[in-house]
């Protein structure tokens, strides 16, 4: 954070006018919008001209900007319990402010259409339910199994491409437009350059000293999800990589000093990402990668099958597989990223990425010998975390490594 | 045999869940197969010639499995681990689960990887009801029949599973008959001992379920009980795990009387039934297809027209509530149950457009606070009585 990427400069021009052209769009009316979740077969809706917000970005941005906790308490006032995903209350509370105008914080554009699949957790599709019944628009759900040993990947592709038609025919009839498949391609190429682009800049990584730490590339996630369909997507990681690797080159260090390098397993707790990262430096851990990252990666599109290849982007969403897949994945980064620790976020309304979070920090500590530890939080609503107690875990985590190097 | 001697033996086999089953296994020398909640097709595991029985979990307090799972799984999913971490599963021959919901999907994964069993299935219903996804539904239908085959050396033969589908039909019609009685003459059977018959079904090999239910059924329409004096209601939610008894009780020992029930371990389990008409597995397929609104289900065409508002759950509840004549409705809402807690905000919603009175209360593992809820649960009754 302190050696600060030029990319981020260009990050952020890219963030400003997304949603700056959202709130044009949504004056104009020229482009229809949808709301889709991050793993939903998105490639469809760019190729059918809607312009896409995502409400789980909307809900990191909310609480890195601690505006979450506000959006929570609306829903909380409707009847929704506390232990619901609270990127789900965040965006429930949001619609219903932006509704009755008393949002304080910049919403997304009003939704046209809403498109979620299933393949990040079950809770997604009653998410968008809730929101099909607030903003009175229709919704489609693209089910996708979680893939586990012993189904076949083809029958699960075959799934999900039979419902991407579906969704194709319905898009035609609600637009009063053709599917145009040449579209298709050339956002699906866009999409592929940006995901080789996105790999490169997490492969930085891989060296010693970390070029970026995890706090400098998250919000670097963006691009590849909600511009991949552009080439500026693309552009902007191949600039980036350039300069990451003039600072390879040049031994730049993205925290000098820096002794221990770690693994981040869990989505960041958005509200408290300076002050884990302060907290982490001074115990001299830097925090290098994450799984979390491969959630964005959508690296089986293939201009050459652009529809095959979207569902089977869809089908194999990282959240989506099975825990085994994770733990084994988990593994591999922690070997080629040579890390040294883990540090396990969990989240109290995430059940599917904290239920998982034993077994796989277990599984790391015991095969690789690595220490870690398991913090709490939460994704965005800040009252469920306590500093103090994850200072001491983190402190703990710190002696420990600092034992296993003597 | 009398009534009440018949319910002790069902409380009997409820408290000691797995006797039955590790006693069947003994003498058969068969497998016994523990079946997640819910919606595991137990047709196809009795076709297989193994015995499917449900993993309730226990009332047992939760002490070993907080170390392997994250506090924040539902009470069911960290009863059923804890069940398994003390043995209790240990003479069963494997476990199968359908992915009902995030929770069971991904505990049931921790399961196979912290603790196998040899045979460990894992299915997909989809979460999306329509004509897109019942191929897939077929193909995890027939995957399951493969991996049962190969388990138990039995072949399962369309004869087999369609005699299967005809032994469970013939036990959902029974808890139908049952619940019918009980709605006609409140009071002639608990809402407690209601869930503790049908939850022993599930506990026992279908054939003796289905001599059991014949008896009760005889002896009940035997018995000379009028009820009209109490205020009839439903009980909705609690979709995995069985409701505690103590709190059903209170609620009838308040003047009301369960006359219908959306449990898992009720009106649920035999609300509809498989039709065989061609295929028996495309049977099956269809059934979960025109299931009853879950609130574990994506119902499409309820979501694809603009500016109308939909809960076909709760438009399911109401409909209970209407056909059953009842008054008000008893809503058990499992602590840290996502799926409902979401479907719950537009119950609420509908049940106060509609104008039933409604009562929440959240339930958690072990024996219920009752104080606690005494009080909400006697002001309501009374509400009702001076309402009517």
């Amino acid at each position: 954070m302190n050696q600060r990427l030029e990319a981020q400069h260009r990050l952020g021009g890219l963030i400003q006018k997304h949603y700056g052209r959202a709130r044009e769009i949504e004056r104009t009316r020229e482009q229809p919008i949808a709301w889709a979740s991050t793993g939903a077969p998105n490639e469809i809706l760019w190729a059918m001209g809607f312009f896409v917000q995502f409400p789980e970005a909307y809900a990191a941005t909310c609480g890195a900007r601690h505006a979450a906790h506000a959006h929570c308490a609306v829903t909380e006032a409707r009847g929704y319990e506390r232990h619901l995903c609270t990127y789900c209350r965040n965006s429930i509370g949001a619609s219903l402010a932006e509704m009755e105008g008393t949002g304080a914080f910049e919403p997304l554009a009003r939704p046209d259409f809403l498109l979620v699949s299933n393949n990040s957790c079950i809770l997604i599709t009653k998410w968008w339910e809730h929101l099909s019944h607030y903003w009175k628009i229709p919704m489609i759900n693209i089910d996708s199994p979680l893939v586990v040993p012993g189904m076949d990947r083809g029958d699960i592709i075959g799934h999900v491409k039979r419902q991407c038609i579906d969704l194709i025919q319905f898009l035609e009839d609600f637009t009063k437009k053709r599917f145009d498949h040449d579209r298709m391609k050339e956002i699906v190429e866009n999409g592929k350059r940006s995901a080789d682009g996105y790999r490169g800049m997490l492969d930085a990584s891989r060296h010693d000293p970390v070029p970026a730490s995890f706090f400098d590339l998250i919000g670097h996630n963006f691009p590849n999800l909600v511009l991949r369909y552009d080439p500026a997507s693309a552009e902007h990681y191949e600039q980036m990589k350039t300069e990451l690797d003039m600072r390879i080159a040049g031994g730049v260090a993205a925290a000098p000093g820096m002794k221990y390098r770690l693994y981040w397993d869990g989505v960041p707790y958005w509200f408290a990402i300076r002050n884990l990262y302060e907290k982490l430096r001074n115990f001299g851990m830097s925090l290098v990668t994450s799984t979390y990252f491969e959630v964005f990666a959508f690296e089986n599109l293939d201009p050459s099958h652009p529809l095959d290849s979207v569902a089977e982007n869809t089908a194999m969403f990282y959240l989506n597989r099975s825990v085994g897949y994770k733990t084994e994945t988990t593994e591999r980064i922690f070997r080629d990223f040579h890390l040294d620790g883990g540090v396990f976020a969990y989240a109290s309304s995430c059940k599917p990425f904290s239920i998982s979070m034993h077994y796989i920090a277990d599984t790391v500590r015991k095969k690789l010998g690595a220490p870690v530890t398991i913090i709490e939080g939460d994704l965005v609503d800040e009252t469920f975390y306590d500093e103090e107690r994850n200072n001491t875990k983190l402190q703990a985590l710190a002696e420990a490594l600092a034992a296993k190097r003597k | 045999m009398k009534k009440g001697e018949m319910l002790t033996g069902f409380k009997t086999m409820f408290k000691h869940p797995y006797r039955r089953a590790a006693e069947w296994k003994r003498i058969t020398g068969k497998k016994v197969i523990g079946c997640v909640p819910m919606y595991f097709p137990d047709e196809m595991v009795h076709a297989a010639g193994a015995l499917p029985v449900a993993l309730f979990g226990s009332g047992e307090p939760i002490s070993h499995a907080d170390a392997h799972l994250m506090t924040n799984a539902c009470d069911q999913v960290r009863s059923t681990f804890d069940s398994l971490l003390k043995g209790h599963y240990d003479f069963m021959d494997g476990v199968a689960a359908l992915h009902v919901c995030d929770q069971v999907r991904f505990f049931i994964e921790v399961w196979q990887l912290d603790r196998p069993f040899p045979f460990f299935h894992q299915m997909w219903r989809p979460f999306k009801m329509d004509g897109s996804t019942r191929p897939f539904l077929l193909k995890e239908l027939e995957r399951l029949k493969s991996s049962l085959e190969k388990l138990t050396g039995n072949q399962i033969t369309p004869q087999a599973l369609r005699e299967s589908i005809e032994s469970y039909n013939e036990s959902r019609l029974l808890i139908r008959a049952m619940n019918d009685i009980r709605s006609r003459r409140p009071g002639i059977l608990g809402a407690a001992d209601t869930a503790r018959i049908i939850a022993a079904g599930m506990l026992m090999p279908i054939e003796e379920n289905i001599t059991l239910m014949k008896q009760l059924i005889s002896v009940l329409e035997r018995e000379a009980i009028d009820g009209s004096e109490r205020t009839r209601i439903v009980v909705a939610g609690h979709p995995c795990a069985v409701p505690d008894a103590d709190l059903l009780d209170m609620l009838e020992n308040y003047g009301l009387s369960v006359i219908d029930d959306d449990l898992f371990s009720g009106g649920r389990r035999c609300a509809t039934d498989v039709i065989l008409e061609n295929d028996p597995v495309e049977a099956l397929a269809d059934s979960y297809m025109n299931a009853l609104p879950c609130t574990t289900h994506h119902f499409p065409s309820a979501w694809m027209k603009s500016g109308d508002d939909h809960s076909p759950y709760s438009d399911h509840v109401i409909e209970m509530v209407r056909k059953g004549n009842a008054e008000a409705v008893v809503i058990l809402r499992m602590m840290y149950c996502d799926p409902f807690d979401l479907e719950f905000v537009f119950l609420k919603k509908r049940l106060e457009e509609e104008g039933i009175p409604f009562l929440p209360l959240v339930t958690q593992h072990g024996p219920v606070p009752l104080e606690s809820l005494r009080t909400r649960v006697q002001a309501f009754a009374e509400r009702l009585k001076t309402h009517l």
